[in-house]
């Protein structure tokens, strides 16, 4: 509920800053390093080489831009080296859920309210899927049956603490149930053990959800997002709002960069960002993920974050993860 | 099948591609060589000189990367002692060994070749029941996971010295895997609130420390003049006996090596210390395993090399990668704009047959490059090992801050180091601490997974066919040598 | 002394596995279906203390198979040089960046340590810095510390 308001707040604050004054910018001198805090082949990483990528060959961007992975648990390793280099202009952190849901496991100072807030471009919705047998038409159905049975559905999902976590959460909330939420190592160990019939519930971005789907190896209960997509197939999916489970939640990614950044440089890369997002080929790559291409830009960027940092606050400390 | 395997090497075959192929694997095997940056690593570093090539070309020449690296591990666990990643422990065990004897080329030749055959092996098994075996994988779940990550816990305690010690370097790898955070619930264990610990300690800075490091202390002892290792040209190549011994050798590591690879959640060094184990079982010296053993060599390298070859078996047709490089596999296909997951068999069928072409082009490269350069690589051991020892030293060091960029991982390699070196002094074996560090959190997490797929029930161990024959195995693991101590004939 | 320091590695894990009992304290063994965050540290503190005592036991007896072999004094002095060299450097390497400060710690290795000819020492330091420069930084594009002036 509290996530439903917190994005529109988000979305109202979006459209009305949008059209502010033309801000001072400044391009940073020389090459240019994407701070990843997860290892290569996780999704920041993917949408980081890819934006990089269209960033050099259109030439948006002159500086030759590389991708460095800082991976360690929790993107931490990541984070800290940014927080390390206060005013640095070349260098960027990439911004996803474990950079928000660390400092409050740990118990440490919040990243978002330190780092120079640059943009927020690319969000995913999560679809709930069960298994192909199952007899549940729907998201009520589930609720119906774990309602009389409380704690037996159980939900393979990424890390603890994780968007998976979160979603869960959020239902458990909604829904006035309790789930049993089976954590794994990573995404891809927690889709195997969906996939071997192990458990009800496994959440998955759209794209990997109509894959599962087209396989016939998942069935879909809901998608948690506001509003029906329109492309063929996914259509038919009904949201968990609509079937009176209110729930919305989205995975998003952006950018930001090190605290204290001249405000001109941050302006040039929110302006860059923006140019990227507008090539076609980005908007392909959307299309083809099923992703959403909402752009937030410095200080809207900034009150988005702090608003998803409130929701992973609230939903942590309801978990009992947040310390 | 037959006409798609043949339209794949024709697509291999095109000369551009033949030349990326070359590149990755020889890329793969300098990367590889370096220690501390492993296949996955090495991958991710160089995944940006893909870009501009055609989607096929790219994903080859990364896999070959990928392959390339298995080998390139090789020779670091050889030659120094380093194992570069998991899979090459049950290398370094009886490589080093062999190469310490003069026989580093004999070591050197025989991984180059068993790779080759399990990896040509894998490959064909890849082409063939790729859809099937994927479904097999399928079933190894939590409790199948936890019961072979205890076999290997326990198989661990009869590696190198007296049972007691090596069981007690155990103990120690696992508490080491302790520290940081819960793997399954997040919450802080024994970090002691230091930041650089709250990931836990890794595999490669222990490996590092533990055997570079400590191996190379241990030889700045001896008071007397270093003489560089002896490599007779005539010890360099393998003898018709070495390969008698090793031709069933390599066949077994191949086949454990698949199957252990299709497993989304085990990987390589699981079936590179289950073959090692099961090779001491059907070897006619076990005494050798452990101080030289070439069929123990022969059927880790087998193993490592299937099993990464059988990661791809999930990720090609189920879309989750099995290992860390199988990982960036994947990523690199988003990249160049393709979809994985369960369609790409059918939608990409031309370039999934041409990668799998090229893997068998590119390990008859391998081949060609390794066995006649066994003895070059070899006669590094010819350089005075004190101008050796300070080079071994720094770029392991290199490596492994190479690997996470953080001063941390060094500091953990020197402790590690003086760790192991310790260790060798005192006689306790230090294979099973680095083994057990790596499959620790595997046996945690999977036990807890387990029983809460249950609901807390144990039943589930016995209830799921094959994890009823692993907890056979389990008991009969623990059972046997309590039996063969009572059995024991009195004189 | 020796006898010692054959009971070293007993006493040692004796006392790693009361720190680990002591250092999960407030944690759960048991955690609603399945084992908690202290369920592994416990065991392997009870096995580390079981496997530890009859370590010992045999020693006491006589049994154990175990041989330490331990350096001589000079033999010793060089261990130790090299590990406070090897901390030095990992000291210096954030200061005089990687490359310098790897050089430099090659140098002091050969040179005093071991006590090497001077001209294949500097070729030695020569070949591995410029080969780590290359090979690391400059194809694989890792950004290894630089100088901090």
């Amino acid at each position: 509920m509290s996530k439903t308001l917190t994005l529109t707040v988000a979305m109202a604050l979006a459209l009305s800053v949008g059209t502010g004054v033309a801000q001072e910018m400044r391009a940073p001198v020389g090459p240019i390093e994407f701070t990843v805090g997860a290892g290569a082949g996780g999704s920041p990483d993917v949408i980081m080489r890819t934006v990089a990528q269209i960033m050099n060959e259109e030439g948006i961007v002159e500086n030759p831009i590389v991708v460095q992975n800082r991976s360690g648990a929790g993107h931490s390793n990541a984070y800290n080296h940014v927080l390390g280099i206060p005013g640095d202009e070349n260098t960027l952190l990439t911004l996803a859920s474990p950079v928000f849901t660390t400092p409050i496991v740990q118990g440490t100072p919040s990243v978002i309210d330190q780092i120079t807030p640059i943009a927020g471009f690319i969000q995913s919705e999560l679809m709930l899927l069960t298994t192909p047998g199952s007899d549940w038409a729907g998201l009520q159905d589930m609720v119906a049956f774990a309602k009389e049975n409380p704690g037996r559905v159980r939900v393979a999902g990424g890390a603890s603490g994780g968007n998976d976590h979160v979603a869960t959460g959020l239902i458990e909330t909604a829904a006035g149930i309790t789930l049993t939420y089976i954590p794994h190592e990573s995404g891809g160990a927690a889709r195997a053990t969906f996939l071997g019939g192990n458990v009800e519930l496994h959440f998955a971005t759209l794209s990997e959800g109509m894959e599962q789907i087209g396989a016939g190896t998942a069935k879909p209960l809901g998608i948690l997002s506001a509003e029906r997509r329109s492309e063929p197939g996914v259509a038919d999916i009904p949201t968990a709002t609509e079937q009176g489970v209110d729930v919305v939640y989205t995975q998003f990614w952006g950018v930001g960069g090190p605290a204290d950044l001249d405000p001109a440089v941050a302006a040039w890369w929110a302006d860059k960002f923006r140019q990227a997002t507008e090539t076609q080929r980005w908007k392909d790559g959307l299309a083809a993920n099923l992703q959403l291409g909402n752009f937030y830009a410095l200080d809207e960027a900034g009150s988005y974050f702090a608003a998803e940092q409130d929701t992973f606050r609230s939903v942590l400390t309801q978990i009992g993860l947040a310390k | 099948m037959i006409d798609a395997l043949m339209q794949g090497f024709a697509v291999a075959f095109l000369p551009e591609n033949l030349l990326f192929i070359f590149l990755g694997v020889l890329m793969g095997q300098v990367v590889g060589a370096l220690p501390g940056l492993g296949p996955a690593a090495g991958m991710a570093l160089l995944l940006p000189l893909t870009f501009g090539l055609e989607p096929a070309t790219a994903i080859m020449m990364l896999a070959g990367i990928m392959y390339g690296g298995q080998y390139g591990g090789t020779l670091t666990s050889v030659l120094i002692n380093v194992p570069g990643e998991a899979s090459g422990v049950m290398t370094a065990m009886d490589g080093h060994a062999m190469a310490r004897q003069g026989r580093a080329g004999a070591a050197l030749s025989i991984a180059a070749i068993g790779s080759f055959i399990a990896g040509v092996g894998a490959v064909i098994a890849v082409a063939i029941i790729t859809p099937p075996l994927a479904s097999v994988g399928l079933r190894f779940n939590a409790p199948e996971y936890f019961l072979l990550a205890l076999l290997g816990i326990i198989a661990v305690g009869s590696l190198g010295g007296t049972p007691i010690r090596s069981l007690l370097a155990g103990v120690l790898g696992l508490m080491v895997a302790l520290v940081g955070v819960d793997p399954l619930t997040g919450t802080p264990r024994l970090n002691f609130g230091i930041p650089a610990l709250y990931q836990g300690i890794d595999f490669i800075p222990v490996a590092i420390g533990v055997f570079g490091i400590a191996e190379v202390l241990s030889s700045l002892e001896r008071t007397e003049k270093l003489e560089p290792i002896r490599t007779r040209l005539k010890d360099m190549w393998l003898t018709a006996e070495d390969w008698t011994t090793c031709r069933f050798s390599i066949l077994r590591g191949g086949v454990i090596g698949l199957f252990v690879g299709i497993m989304p959640g085990a990987g390589a060094s699981v079936a590179s210390l289950l073959s090692y184990l099961a090779e001491r079982k059907f070897s006619k010296q076990p005494e050798k395993f452990g101080s030289g053993a070439i069929d123990g060599v022969a059927a880790a390298e087998a193993a490592n090399n299937s099993a990464a070859h059988g990661a791809l078996i999930p990720m090609l047709s189920l879309g989750i990668p099995g290992n860390a490089s199988s990982a960036v596999l994947l990523a690199a296909l988003i990249l160049h704009g393709i979809k994985p997951g369960p369609m790409l068999m059918t939608q990409e069928s031309t370039l999934v047959w041409a990668l799998i072409a090229s893997m068998v082009l590119g390990n008859v490269f391998l081949l060609i490059m390794n066995l006649p350069m066994a003895p070059v690589f070899a006669a590094l051991l010819r350089i005075p090992y004190v101008y050796l020892a300070p080079g071994i030293l720094v770029i392991s060091l290199v490596g492994a801050y190479a690997a996470t960029l953080t001063m941390a991982t060094v500091w953990m390699c020197i402790f590690f180091g003086l760790l192991g070196w310790v260790m060798m002094k005192l006689d306790i074996p230090r294979a099973p601490l680095v083994l057990a560090l790596v499959l620790a959190p595997l046996m945690e997490t999977s036990l807890r997974q387990a029983l809460l797929l249950s609901f807390g029930s144990p039943m589930i161990f016995v209830e799921r066919p094959i994890s009823a024959v692993l907890v056979l195995a389990v008991l009969f693991a623990l059972i046997a040598p309590i039996a063969r101590l009572f059995l024991r004939p009195r004189r | 002394m020796t006898k010692f320091l054959m009971a070293a590695p007993a006493i040692f894990m004796i006392t790693l596995a009361l720190g680990v009992i002591l250092g999960t304290q407030g944690l759960r063994f048991w955690d609603g279906m399945t084992p908690g965050a202290r369920f592994l540290p416990g065991w392997l503190a009870g096995a580390a203390i079981v496997l530890s005592a009859t370590l010992l036991l045999t020693q006491w007896r006589g049994t154990d198979a175990g041989a330490p072999d331990l350096p001589d004094a000079p033999g010793a002095r060089r261990v130790g040089a090299t590990l406070i060299a090897l901390i030095i450097l990992g000291l210096m390497i954030p200061v005089l960046g990687m490359v310098p400060a790897v050089a430099i710690f090659i140098l002091f290795q050969l040179l005093i340590v071991q006590r090497a000819a001077a001209l294949p020492s500097l070729v030695t330091a020569g070949i591995i810095s410029v080969g780590i420069e290359m090979i690391f930084a400059r194809w694989l594009g890792v950004p290894l510390p630089a100088p901090f002036f």
